[in-house]
């Protein structure tokens, strides 16, 4: 061994004196060192998680601009006490928060029938999953109008033509019709798409033992694989809860003519109606921040309850998919069904839309017409956004990615004071929805010494969009990581890789369906994303979701649409892709 | 492999309770100071049952747990030392290491699995693609798992994995292996095979190899030298033969071949020379015998007498040649194959016999005798 001695390599070790500097490199000192700047960058994932928390709730108790105008005051919290609104908004996005624990139900069955068993159209059911969940809801939600609405809508005016029917049989513009476009264009196919790829990572015999033991399949479920993917269900509870009360799209466009008012949108209200009350929108987030806190500490207990042991081991997970049968034949029929109803639905009508003279005139003699076409693709705004779009979800993805893996790697792998602390911080920047994370960004931005001049940058936009994507990526490595046996670490640290060879050679690897996951969805964000970025963004750094809300805010329907389908051919090219790396990781196991 | 890479721990301290506020009444240290030197070349057995700390010492060697005192040191290289605040991270101690798990990575084939530590950052450009692609060859043909070379790392049966995580412990030529329970996880025959490749790889490749087990017979069979482990400190060292035939306390005595140990007196010594004592011993209801050990005993004292089950003879009660106090019962007989194990109920211990198939059969409720081989009973420390 001696013999091959290397610099770095061996002579690293070869230290048979504290003055040897062998023994620096090895020694307390490096190691010292080695931690200070690891605390360095912890300290600052956790400033920056904190920070636009901390200017919210002050900003709550200040009838001025937190930074440079702060006015001690409780008025703003006295204003949404009394205010009949604040119990009515709350109260409507409790009921209907609810849709969290029912989609996952549903979702939880759906993955766990696909990862187990070899279902016909698979691949093209998780591709259309994904879809459906890039489909940028602005759009979407105006496909679902054009079927919905009791007035004109084509289901309800289809509807009437059958015997006993008088009237409209849905409207859109209720509890039922949020509900619905959310839980079918995004809750229950992001929670597919969140547990098929934990399901996979379980060994099947874990299930196997439990059939032996003489266990039904709904016994097994319940008392084996549910509790196998805690960790991952919990995640995406926790998370679709916190998601359920910030969504906003939606609930403006469908609960402003039903006069229905949730937090978010109560929010936005105070914000953008005249005259604008910004503390009392900051007091009533502060309010919001205390459900979100205690809802993660719950999520703190359950995750420390559940089992964390490692389930996938050395020794290979067997995955085996069970045979077609009949049954998985029906199964394929149906899911097809329900993503052609809930997905290609609403995306044709988007469709449609882009090439009709009129938005939801589909009678008009002559309806069709390539102009908003030519206009958008002839027009240099759009072809701006498209760059912009694409380069800052580019540096989202790349950048969230890296960050997201090696804070989940630091926090699953490490144990060191103030852990819990950190876990709790990188929850923080969900408790502000996307207007009020935008907002306190601005604020930095416009305020904060020496952090003025990435005002009006793709710096600021990307940065955003990192932070907001955090708490959710971040759990979710968190979570798989803690499922790959520590010995497929430690059997490459044998081998003389580093920790940092470790992680990108043995860990990212083992994870990959979970990395394509995130890498995929933070790149969407900049293609979707409309309620963080509108403030920090200039026309400058205008990205396509921006494009597309101000063409609808301005009555350009037509034209939005376009820039919907737009993105959605982009949404399912990222789609492709993220299916692809996820059939491949597959083909590994 | 260079000669005198000798490796030595001194008094390895390691407990995972030291920061507990509260101690619990079982909450021992994994390891009590434990001190070893293992000579280059050998084949070092650490044999204990569960919780012993055989693993918590192992994985202190591999780097991958930082004792909280004592040292390591391989040849002239310190490895750690709380003394000197010297800890190589484990990447850089250059040993090579099965896990019980095998530890498989599922997301490359055979060949990449085996090549991994070879293309580490540590190593790039030591090796060239040629040299990594013989070396790895080379090792898959010791190993015997050459025509695996391109297949996935799942589709391996179990011992086809073990092998793979021999051959890529073994492909950057350490001077030492470290092995955690690696055969724990085959069927029997798989593990007996196994056992003889193993040995025979290290033989061959003359790597100096720490074995963890808690299996009796795979220590007996492999090692060249082993330690019985308890409760974080060694019991007893020295060749399996030693440790086999003169146990020193009744842990090990019972821990190795399932000794029978029974309560007794000393009546008589005899220093025989060397450090081996002769004893004359007799029961509580009388029965006197012949005894050998390593631990200096006065006469009076009380001690457990170790009986290996081959040294204890069963006989028809009819031709028994001496006094009934060694009359007893056949309470139950298992048939093994290559022998009989019969219970034998004498006064109030229950004694274990083993006899080869050919002998004379028993059954059940029969009357007996038994009769002790020479040298057949060992006295240990309790």
């Amino acid at each position: 061994m001696t013999d091959k001695a290397k610099p770095g390599v061996a002579s690293a070790g070869t230290a048979l004196s504290e003055s040897d500097p062998g023994a620096l490199w090895t020694g307390p000192v490096a190691e010292n060192l080695l931690r200070g700047f690891g605390w360095l960058c912890l300290a600052a994932v956790a400033a920056i998680c904190v920070l636009p928390v901390l200017l919210i709730v002050l900003g709550g108790f200040s009838e001025g601009e937190p930074i440079n105008e702060f006015a001690p005051t409780l008025e703003p919290w006295a204003r949404a006490l009394e205010s009949r609104h604040t119990i009515d908004s709350i109260v409507t996005s409790f009921v209907l928060s609810l849709r969290v624990p029912t989609a996952m139900l549903i979702a939880f069955f759906i993955a766990w029938y696909l990862a187990r068993n070899d279902v016909f159209g698979k691949r093209a059911i998780m591709f259309s999953l994904w879809v459906g969940f890039f489909l940028p809801i602005l759009p979407a939600t105006l496909g679902w109008i054009l079927l919905l609405d009791p007035n004109f809508g084509l289901v309800n005016a289809w509807l009437k033509n059958l015997p006993f029917v008088d009237g409209a049989l849905f409207d859109i513009y209720s509890l039922g019709g949020i509900t619905w476009v959310h839980i079918t264009l995004s809750t229950i196919p992001i929670m597919v798409i969140l547990i098929e790829p934990a399901q996979r990572l379980i060994d099947a015999s874990f299930e196997e033992a439990s059939t032996m033991s003489g266990a039904g399949t709904l016994t097994t479920l319940r008392r084996v694989t549910v509790p196998l993917i805690a960790p991952t269900l919990l995640t995406a509870f926790i998370a679709g809860t916190i998601r359920s009360l910030e969504a906003f799209e939606v609930e403006q466009l469908l609960g402003l003519p039903a006069d229905i008012l949730v937090y978010s949108t109560r929010i936005y209200h105070l914000l953008r109606v005249i005259p604008a009350d910004a503390p009392q929108s900051m007091a009533l987030s502060s309010f919001f921040l205390v459900i979100m806190f205690v809802l993660v500490l719950i999520y703190r207990v359950w995750l420390q309850r559940a089992s964390m042991a490692a389930t996938l081991t050395g020794r290979g997970a067997k995955l085996q998919p069970r045979q077609r049968t009949p049954r998985s034949y029906a199964v394929s029929a149906f899911l097809f069904l329900a993503i052609a109803v809930t997905i290609g639905l609403p995306f044709l009508m988007v469709l449609l839309s882009s090439f009709s003279r009129l938005f939801g005139f589909f009678h008009l003699p002559d309806p069709w017409t390539l102009g908003h076409w030519a206009t958008v693709l002839e027009g240099d705004e759009f072809l701006r956004a498209v760059s912009q779009s694409l380069m800052t979800g580019g540096a989202v993805a790349i950048a969230g990615t890296t960050i997201y893996l090696g804070l989940a790697w630091f926090i699953a792998r490490n144990a060191f004071p103030g852990k819990g602390a950190l876990s709790l911080a990188i929850w923080l920047p969900w408790a502000l929805p996307g207007v009020l994370l935008g907002t306190a960004f601005l604020v930095i931005f416009l305020n904060a010494p020496g952090l003025t001049i990435f005002y009006g940058t793709a710096v600021a936009l990307v940065t955003v969009l990192i932070v907001q994507g955090l708490p959710f990526a971040t759990h979710l490595f968190e979570a798989s990581i803690g499922q790959v046996s520590r010995e497929l670490e430690e059997s490459s640290l044998m081998s003389g890789a580093g920790r940092l060879e470790t992680v990108l050679r043995i860990t990212a690897p083992l994870v990959a369906p979970v990395v394509a996951t995130v890498f995929v969805l933070s790149f969407m964000s900049a293609i979707k994303d409309i309620s963080a970025t509108v403030l920090v963004s200039t026309p400058d750094t205008f990205t396509l979701p921006l494009l597309m809300f101000t063409y609808a805010t301005s009555g350009r329907l037509e034209v939005a649409a376009v820039v919907g389908v737009i993105t959605v051919l982009i949404a399912m090219a990222m789609a492709l892709l993220v299916t692809w790396i996820g059939d491949r990781a597959a083909l590994v196991r | 492999m260079s000669a005198g890479m000798k490796l030595v721990v001194e008094d390895l301290r390691k407990d995972y309770h030291r920061l507990a506020r509260r101690r619990g009444e079982g909450d021992k240290p994994a390891l009590d100071g434990v001190s070893l030197a293992i000579e280059d070349g050998a084949f070092f057995t650490l044999l204990g049952p569960s919780g012993c700390g055989k693993t918590t010492l192992l994985r202190c060697i591999a780097g991958l747990e930082i004792p909280d005192g004592g040292e390591i040191r391989l040849g002239n290289r310190v490895l750690f030392s709380s003394a000197r605040g010297i800890n190589v991270p484990p990447n850089r101690r250059d040993l090579g290491m099965v896990f019980q798990s095998y530890a498989i990575w599922p997301h490359m084939d055979v060949s990449e699995n085996v090549a991994y530590p070879l293309t580490v950052r540590g190593r790039r450009g030591t090796y060239s693609r040629a040299d990594i692609d013989r070396r790895v060859a080379e090792l898959l043909d010791v190993i015997q798992i050459a025509h695996l070379a391109e297949r996935k790392a799942t589709m391996l049966s179990g011992g086809q994995q073990q092998r793979l995580a021999v051959a890529r412990a073994l492909v950057m030529e350490p001077p030492v292996l470290l092995l955690d329970e690696p055969l724990s996880n085959l069927d029997t025959r798989l593990r007996e095979d196994l056992r003889v490749e193993l040995t025979r790889i290290q033989e061959q490749l003359g790597v100096t190899s720490i074995y963890v087990t808690h299996d009796q017979s795979e220590a007996l069979a492999m090692s060249s030298s082993l330690a019985v482990m308890r409760d974080g400190t060694i019991e007893q060292r020295g060749t399996p033969e030693e440790l086999y035939d003169y146990p020193r306390t009744r842990f090990v005595a019972s821990f190795l071949g399932a000794a029978n140990l029974i309560q007794a007196r000393v009546r008589s010594v005899d220093n025989g020379g060397a450090d081996l004592f002769r004893f004359g011993v007799e029961t509580a209801w009388g029965a006197r015998f012949d005894a050998v050990g390593h631990v200096p005993f006065d006469p009076g004292d009380r001690v457990s007498a170790a009986l290996r089950p081959e040294g204890v003879r069963v006989i028809p009660r009819a031709e028994a040649r001496v006094d009934d106090t060694w009359s007893g019962t056949i309470e139950s007989a298992q048939f093994l194959g290559d022998a009989v194990v019969y219970f034998v109920r004498l006064r109030e211990v229950l004694l274990r016999a083993r006899s080869d198939r050919g002998g004379r059969r028993f059954a059940a409720g029969d009357a007996v005798a038994v009769e002790l081989r020479s040298e057949a009973c060992t006295l240990v420390a309790d």
